[in-house]
């Protein structure tokens, strides 16, 4: 039996159970193990010994082991293409079989991974049979939602993101986020709002050096173009990690990095902390012309709350239809004050032109109430407006 | 290894999926925190895609990578004891809730509590409870099952002192779980 030596912890008298130990985990070569297994037949007390050992390593095969999250090399990847240190660079093999030159792997591989699902304007294509992963819906609210060739995408207005999962994400003007997959959406810069159900525990936000994780919640995120960034929890919790510090974030809180500051945003009850969290308060507008006269407008609450109309005061319409210089204003008959639409209830009227459209006169429908308005070019025929 | 010391990515990919499973576990069973052992898994391959220039082909590239693991894996722990997170704007409890997060790992993971079995919980326990240095050893040598000269290379100690610890790991963890093994005979 081998000595131990340079071993400060060691005890001379722990030589035979060390090797008692090695033994039972196959660890001896033939001599060693021949020597260990004469001594246990000659010795009953190490016999014994030996067996309590066998037994308490074998309660071990019931500890567990974790399944890696799915997309975890995508993540790496990118985060290796955003590095700028090291020549960290990730370049295509020298002889790629079938990739198109101007495309790099890291492209190659986001593209798998999030090609289901591509807003072009206001257009939901729908996930492809054979995607691996529920992969999110992107949709503009308002504005435009534009596809960078890294996979981000870029929302000039208020957006929203579906994961099937459970998981609404509306995204701020101004905004560039990367959806990983159905658990993870990386955001790059900007605001967005999270509501997840109590059930799905778990989704990831990556911001900055920032991971949130949900334990059922809504909350809002915001992450700056110099780097510091904030989560508001509504409701729920959620768990900010930097590194190996971590922190849960309960409702009615908020924190920042890299400083680490805490706060409490409001009272638990959050009337106004609930403005801070939630600022996209607004429904979706579009616009469909049925003929030289008469254009159909629908306004409909896409969000996950409901939406108070405020009334007009003063006089001023709900509704301006302008073409070139003439504004025309508009109340619908049936709209009342303090008006409520519940969510994904839509509001719909036609307006009546008080002069007939010619082919390529370009209308706008404004909403001066909540600062929308959706355009659409008259072509001779039924044409319609993106929402 | 060669292939991705010439930043071929493919070969990367397929290091990553070959070793993926093996490193998140020996970080989850170092720390039983799923979220933390991700994390760790990407620390550790970022560290590995910077330094493939300096591997070089003298030992198991399992060996060079759980090195690079344990380089990781200790450093955050020393971090974690010596520059514990705060600075906070009002709320003494949310002082101590920056302070007191790292100890909070096992209580707060919301799968250590929910589904652990009572005899899978217990181990946890207890294997938590030993030293970073017995910890280290019991999980390569039982839960990874590497050999002790792989460890001894890990861990940069002599073969001897793997042995010493493992037996004074299994020592204690056995003393731990008593109630257990006396509970299964």
């Amino acid at each position: 039996m081998s000595p131990a030596p340079n071993n400060r912890e060691q005890n001379p008298h722990d030589d035979n159970r060390a090797d008692l130990v090695a033994f039972a985990l196959g660890q001896l070569d033939e001599s060693e193990a021949t020597a260990v297994r004469e001594l246990i037949l000659a010795e009953p007390e190490l016999a014994a010994e030996f067996d309590s050992i066998r037994c308490h390593l074998d309660l071990h095969a019931e500890v567990r082991e974790m399944q890696p999250t799915a997309g975890g090399f995508a993540l790496l990847t990118q985060r290796i293409e955003q590095e700028p240190v090291t020549g960290a660079e990730l370049r295509m093999p020298e002889s790629p079989p079938e990739c198109p030159p101007e495309r790099t792997f890291i492209k190659r591989y986001w593209m798998s991974l999030t090609a289901a699902a591509l807003l072009i304007g206001a257009i939901i294509i729908p996930r492809g049979p054979s995607a691996p992963v529920k992969t999110p819906n992107l949709k503009a609210l308002v504005g435009d939602l534009s596809r960078d060739a890294s996979g981000a995408y870029t929302a000039t207005g208020v957006a929203r993101v579906t994961f099937g999962t459970g998981v609404t994400v509306m995204v701020d003007a101004d905004s560039v986020l990367l959806p990983l997959d159905s658990q993870r959406l990386v955001l790059k810069t900007g605001r967005i709002f999270l509501n997840v159900a109590p059930h799905r525990r778990g989704f990831t936000v990556l911001a900055g050096d920032a991971r949130l994780t949900t334990l059922g919640t809504a909350f809002s995120v915001e992450q700056r173009r110099d780097g510091t960034g904030r989560v508001a929890v509504e409701t729920g919790t959620v768990r900010l990690q930097r590194g190996s510090q971590r922190v849960d974030v309960g409702s009615g809180r908020a924190a920042t990095w890299p400083d680490g500051a805490w706060e409490g945003i409001d009272s638990p009850s959050l009337p106004s902390a609930s403005a801070q969290v939630r600022w996209f308060e607004i429904p979706s507008l579009s616009a469909k012309i049925l003929n030289d006269r008469r254009i159909v407008v629908v306004l409909k609450n896409e969000m996950i709350d409901v939406i108070r109309l405020a009334p007009p005061t003063g006089g001023e319409p709900l509704f301006y239809a302008t073409v070139g210089e003439h504004n025309w204003p508009h109340e619908p008959s049936d709209w009342g004050y303090n008006v409520v639409l519940d969510p994904g209830e839509e509001f719909t009227f036609e307006m009546k032109l008080p002069e007939p459209l010619k082919p390529g006169d370009s209308v706008s429908i404004r909403v001066p109430s909540l600062g929308m308005t959706t355009r659409i070019k008259f072509t001779g025929k039924t044409t319609e407006t993106g929402r | 290894m060669a292939r991705m010391q010439a930043d071929d990515v493919k070969a990367f990919e397929l290091l990553y999926a070959r070793y993926e499973r093996p490193l998140v576990n020996f970080f989850y069973q170092m720390c039983f925190d799923r979220v933390a052992s991700e994390d760790y898994l990407q620390e550790t391959f970022m560290r590995v895609w910077r330094a493939r220039a300096t591997y070089r082909p003298i030992g198991k590239v399992s060996t060079w990578l759980y090195q690079i693991a344990k380089h990781y894996w200790f450093n955050e722990r020393e971090k974690q004891i010596r520059r514990p997170f705060h600075k906070v704007a009002g709320g003494d409890d949310a002082h101590a809730q920056w302070n007191n997060v790292a100890d909070r790992t096992e209580e707060t993971a919301p799968d250590a509590v929910a589904q652990a079995g009572e005899t899978e919980a217990a181990i946890e326990e207890a294997v938590s409870a030993l030293s970073d240095k017995l910890r280290s050893v019991f999980v390569l040598a039982r839960y990874r099952g590497l050999p002790y000269a792989e460890i001894s290379a890990i861990l940069d100690i002599p073969v001897g002192t793997v042995k010493s610890r493992m037996s004074l790991a299994e020592q204690r963890l056995r003393t731990s779980l008593a109630p257990i093994l006396q509970g299964e005979r």
